[in-house]
């Protein structure tokens, strides 16, 4: 019985609303973004807008630094030298992205929502271009203002 | 039981073995191509499939086998974290394992498998 409302909740929390990123579009920001430094690499990070999960939500660590924070339907960037990336986010469990980043290079992390004990987890991954740019559109920009 | 390990956690960290990395030099074009999905599971962690028509540019030597690395695409390896991965081949196009290019680690295959490659 303790079990199943263990589950119950987890449930519960998973299928609970949260809100959507609050924050200009994609389409209203994209000439705004600033060319990328060729001394520099570039990292999109984004969360799809599903229901799913929609109230579980994270910071995201790159290198052990808060950058911004995993929100349905969301997306910023973050302009690094190049190297070795770590990506962290933490709920109940830690879970971790490792890959590298070259001058000129821009990757894009998606963070997503799967089942855990109580209230999720937040899984970041890699996806090519072509799924990261698709996915970009339509999102909210939550990082920091652009001029 | 498959979905309350899922839930407990249970994921194993990949294993792997620290190797040398020697980049290949600058100009090196060699580039493979699969003729066919190649369905890979590491000695830990979750199975892969190669795809058909991806592009692997050679970027590399390790002790065990060239490494090469994924063209306009991701490949990765996921245990309890997720983790960047080039392919790791010897010769007769041998799969033998992965390259984890942030850990400077060798992720072994066992069996070998074969990549069939297009002309």
């Amino acid at each position: 019985m303790r079990n199943f409302k263990v589950v119950l909740l987890a449930v519960v929390m998973l299928l609970g609303t949260g809100c959507a990123a609050t924050g200009p579009k994609y389409t209203d920001v994209a000439a705004s973004i600033p060319p990328l430094a060729s001394t520099q690499g570039r990292v999109y990070f984004f969360r799809p807008d599903t229901v799913f999960g929609a109230a579980v939500t994270s910071d995201i660590h790159l290198n052990g630094k808060i950058v911004g924070r995993s929100e349905r339907g969301s997306f910023f960037f973050v302009d690094e030298a190049p190297g070795n990336m770590t990506v962290a986010t933490s709920t109940e469990v830690e879970k971790q992205l490792t890959f590298t980043l070259a001058a000129g290079e821009t990757k894009y992390v998606k963070t997503s929502v799967s089942f855990g004990v109580v209230v999720g987890r937040i899984n970041p991954e890699l996806v090519n271009s072509a799924e990261g740019k698709a996915a970009l559109e339509g999102l909210a920009y939550t990082g920091t203002a652009l001029k | 039981m498959v979905f309350f390990l899922g839930l407990l956690g249970c994921a194993a960290e990949i294993l792997r073995s620290a190797t040398e990395f020697t980049p290949a030099p600058p100009g090196t074009s060699h580039v493979i191509l699969l003729a066919e999905d190649t369905d890979v599971t590491p000695s830990s962690g979750y199975s892969r499939t190669l795809k058909t028509g991806s592009r692997w540019k050679l970027i590399g030597q390790t002790p065990q086998g060239a490494v090469y690395e994924v063209q306009d695409d991701v490949f990765m390896l996921e245990g309890k974290h997720m983790h960047q991965a080039h392919l790791v081949v010897t010769a007769g196009n041998r799969l033998v394992g992965f390259f984890l290019p942030v850990e400077r680690a060798f992720v072994a295959l066992s069996p070998a498998q074969s990549l069939k490659l297009a002309k």
